[in-house]
């Protein structure tokens, strides 16, 4: 059997430095692409190797197989970790890999090609009698399309087949904007996805999105890592999460990781995985997709196991087995995590673009704080928005959130504007506190979650410090005595 | 010396004056005494009238972050033009700026199209976040500035209506 000798880090950001880290403490040397882009970025200070690719933009760089070989061959790694997104979920890449014979650290292209379109993975659910929404498939009969989704009734979800991450997802509630809805989710699928084919299934009021983690080794055995509880998103992205999830019963909790493991078993699943439902309202759950590779928020899952599951990962692609049995894998406290994105949600989550002068996160007991992001480092348009994730972890859910704002009021980040007061109203809402969650919380709740008042002496503070940093106070007026000259002449 | 600081959308008029050599804050016809002592590392200890705080704050052209009681803030200081053109209605405005820097992923109207307000003129996209520039009135396009494909900088005239 093959083994992993040099492992090469195909993403950015904070995963690239999460894996690298575990490299390191498997003692496995790693190898990390970057893009001109990512030139001064913490991932590369951490490598032990870094190689700079190109294309025509900086994301068609990262997702450009040909770039990842030759790296691997230029390296001498013989194992590639996708991270998320990119090429994490492309079947055809890992294809590739393994016909030139270098180890995917992730399942296998065929588990990713059934799992990772929306409808083949559908129908195999169907086949196996596991609870799917109801939901009808364009391509059965493109010309019914609408139609069939009409008999489902509104309120409907149009999904691109080949989607995720909320792209080319629509909710329709007015069965007239059906059709143009159709092709606008259509659009976004060709777009992002190079597939324009479409799903629809019917939507459920007030769900709560539930996921397992799953962990299978290539001897065919699986365990779940428990549920995490991903209800807090924003059109479908998912912002805050927490393990585990505080609404399930224990029956509840045994019932539905009994049933992801189920499904990975009869798929044949190897490595990290996770598969994602929504609960109803009524206590019914559904299967919604499966994640076939490492997930961002899978740190809340590491905090309430004690597992490493970039370690367990790249065992499992190694040929090991297991370490641990599903009994000896308990959960202890729980655990939170925010993700800090560069956007204003003052200004209706305008992206925030700009040069990051200042970066202090917060310290502590039951506090990670994941980042790929340095001083010093610009944050441009190329890729997504999250610069980091706070995640803390406490005996009990309260302390955990008690944590997590502290962490959030601890966390300095100047030179953009971040969410990061956005997540300190989230978490300190009562409804949050008292866990009546759903995926449109943060709609029901977008008033009670705007802009804080701002209180007289607070802002006499904030208008003092900026008159006497502004230079134009500073030549207008008369003369002016050290400090504040000095102040106002810090930066230009 | 005025100038005009945005605090969370809010213009707010501030000076920095000096009474017998001390620097005073007024604001809302209001004047207040305060001290600022530099801690160093972008770290200082501000005292307004007989309240203190320390904070951290960076100034980057004509915008200062600051950290104060675990809150991060934005103040943006502007000139008094720039102020009134903010203030400049629908119905008057001629042109559509880049609200952030990104590309132009499809355009929808053409010099001379005749739009009613609503209808989508260009659709552009930052950090993998769509957005849709939709006209803001009723009128004729005078020009789109871009292509699909084309990138383009913050405040970057995307379309222009005719008046």
């Amino acid at each position: 059997m093959a083994q992993i000798k040099k492992v090469l880090i195909a993403n950015r950001g904070e995963i690239a430095v999460r894996i690298i880290r575990t490299l390191k403490e498997m003692n496995i040397p790693s190898v990390l692409i970057y893009h001109a882009e990512d030139h001064y970025s913490q991932g590369r200070r951490e490598a032990d190797e870094s190689i700079e690719i190109f294309g025509d933009t900086p994301v068609a760089a990262y997702i450009n197989p040909d770039n990842i070989i030759a790296a691997c061959r230029k390296s001498g790694a013989n194992a590639v970790h996708p991270g998320y997104g990119f090429l994490s979920e492309n079947s055809a890449f890992v294809q590739r890999l393994e016909e030139e014979e270098i180890i995917f650290i992730g399942p296998s292209a065929d588990i990713i090609k059934l799992m990772g379109d929306k409808i083949s993975a559908r129908s195999f659910m169907i086949k196996h009698d596991f609870p799917i929404v109801p939901s009808v498939v364009e391509e059965e009969d493109p010309a019914s399309f609408a139609q069939r989704a009409k008999e489902i009734g509104v309120p409907v979800l149009i999904k691109a087949a080949a989607g995720g991450g909320g792209k080319g997802m629509r909710i329709v509630r007015d069965a007239a904007e059906l059709e143009s809805q159709i092709e606008q989710a259509r659009s976004e699928g060709l777009r992002y996805f190079g597939d324009g084919r479409l799903f629809c299934e019917r939507y459920i009021e007030r769900p709560r999105h539930i996921e397992v983690q799953i962990l299978a080794d290539q001897q065919g055995n699986v365990v779940h890592l428990w549920e995490r509880e991903c209800s807090i998103q924003r059109r479908f992205q998912k912002v805050v999460e927490e393990a585990p999830s505080p609404t399930l019963n224990d029956e509840q909790r045994q019932k539905i990781c009994q049933t992801a493991v189920d499904m990975a078993s009869k798929a044949g699943y190897s490595n990290a995985g996770t598969v994602e439902f929504i609960l109803a309202q009524d206590g019914s759950f559904y299967f919604l997709e499966m994640n076939t590779r490492i997930q961002v928020e899978h740190p809340v899952t590491e905090f309430i196991t004690g597992m490493d599951l970039i370690a367990e990962q790249i065992r499992v692609a190694n040929g090991e087995s297991l370490t641990k049995t599903q009994d000896q894998i308990q959960i202890n406290g729980h655990a939170i995590e925010c993700r800090i994105n560069a956007e204003d949600p003052d200004q209706n989550f305008m992206p925030s673009l700009g040069t990051v002068h200042k970066l202090k996160t917060a310290q502590g007991a039951g506090m990670r704080f994941d980042t790929g992001l340095r001083q010093g480092q610009a944050v441009g348009s190329a890729f997504d928005p999250m610069l980091g994730k706070l995640i803390t972890h406490g005996s009990d859910r309260e302390q955990a959130r008690n944590r997590a704002l502290r962490g959030l009021q601890e966390t300095i980040l100047m030179g953009l504007t971040s969410n990061i007061s956005y997540l300190q109203r989230i978490l300190s809402l009562p409804e949050f506190v008292e866990s009546d969650l759903h995926t449109h919380f943060l709609e029901e709740f977008a008033e009670k979650l705007g802009p804080d008042e701002i209180d007289e002496e607070t802002l006499k503070m904030l208008l003092s410090i900026a008159v006497s940093m502004d230079p134009q106070q500073q030549s207008g007026g008369a003369d002016i005595p050290e400090p504040y000259a000095s102040i106002g002449a810090w930066r230009n | 010396m005025r100038s005009l600081y945005n605090i969370a959308g809010q213009s707010i008029d501030a000076q920095l004056l000096r009474r017998a050599g001390k620097p005073v804050l007024t604001h809302d016809n209001k004047e207040s005494a305060i001290n600022i002592q530099d801690l160093g590392d972008d770290e200082y200890r501000v005292t307004v009238g007989d309240q203190s705080a320390s904070l951290l704050a960076v100034r980057e052209g004509d915008q200062y972050f600051i950290h104060l009681n675990g809150r991060n803030y934005l103040i943006e200081c502007e000139d008094e033009a720039q102020a009134a053109a903010g203030g400049a209605s629908d119905a008057d405005r001629t042109t559509a700026t880049a609200p952030m820097p990104g590309t132009v992923v499809s355009v929808n109207a053409e010099a001379g199209q005749a739009v009613s307000e609503g209808d989508t003129l260009i659709v552009i996209e930052s950090m993998k976040m769509e957005t849709t520039i939709a006209a803001w009135r009723d009128g004729t396009v005078a020009a789109v500035n871009f292509k699909v494909g084309d990138s383009f900088d913050r405040l970057a005239v995307l379309v222009q209506l005719e008046e």
